[in-house]
């Protein structure tokens, strides 16, 4: 899958692991997306085409509810949720893993917000 | 990641933030929840830290940057764990940033529970943390 890792999940390290795995990652330097308000990363990505992977769930669900509120559209939202414990947290390689699997299951991404833990 | 040597890493027990990193306690006078005397509280000042208006996470960010400090710890302390100096070169950041991050989340862990927390009930009121995954 092609889509864009935003500024707080943005690593080297984790777009060569994710490419590794099948998949096309954009990292949000790459873009020349770093420093910008959540906002303008969001309408880069609607302008591409690509979801976004994202470590602000809580800043990215008020997008996803304004845009849906004003009967719009967006790429997706993939979201990687850190927990109080531990064990529900992500390593780089099962955020990869849960991106193939919700790809896989045809579960649809546009217009959605997947949290990634739930794919794991 | 560049070719060069990479720096020592540093023990944990000196991650503490040295005053050279710009921090200066000071005090501020704050109300008591529901009213009460005033009371005075000890306030850090940060030098690579910053609020983000706009943002629904109420604890710091990197100086302009959209990365929360509770990100930076969770990738020195994460399930994939970078050292302090990596991450910083990962981020094109100073080291005192990432040492200065760490040292803010490790003395307001309770913010940060909180935090957590709210993001995860937010989350689960949508049905998107808990139980198999959407058809």
């Amino acid at each position: 899958m092609r889509f864009l890792i935003d500024e707080n999940l943005s690593s080297p390290r984790l777009a060569s692991r994710l490419r590794a795995q099948g998949h096309d990652p954009i990292l949000a330097a790459d873009a020349g997306l770093l420093s910008l308000a959540d906002p303008r990363v969001l309408i880069w990505a609607i302008g591409q085409g690509l979801p976004v992977l994202t470590r602000d769930a809580d800043d990215f669900l008020d997008l996803h509810d304004l845009i849906m509120a004003a009967a719009g559209h967006h790429p997706g939202m993939l979201i990687v949720h850190f927990d109080n414990d531990p064990g529900h947290n992500l390593s780089e390689r099962a955020i990869g893993v849960a991106i193939c699997k919700l790809e896989s299951s045809g579960a649809p991404i546009p217009d959605r917000v997947h949290v990634l833990n739930h794919w794991r | 990641m560049s070719g060069g040597m990479r720096p020592a890493a540093i023990p944990r027990s000196d991650r503490r933030i040295p005053m050279w990193c710009g921090h200066r306690p000071g005090r501020i006078m704050t109300a008591r929840p529901g009213g009460g005397a005033m009371t005075t509280e000890p306030q850090r000042q940060y030098r690579y830290l910053e609020a983000r208006p706009g943002s629904n996470y109420r604890t710091l960010f990197l100086k302009g940057r959209r990365i929360r400090a509770a990100v930076v710890y969770e990738a020195i302390h994460g399930p994939d764990p970078y050292t302090p100096e990596e991450y910083a070169e990962n981020l094109q950041v100073p080291l005192e940033a990432v040492l200065e991050a760490l040292d803010y989340v490790e003395q307001n862990q309770q913010l940060f529970r909180e935090e957590r927390d709210r993001e995860a009930a937010r989350l689960r009121a949508r049905g998107l943390l808990d139980g198999p995954p959407p058809a």
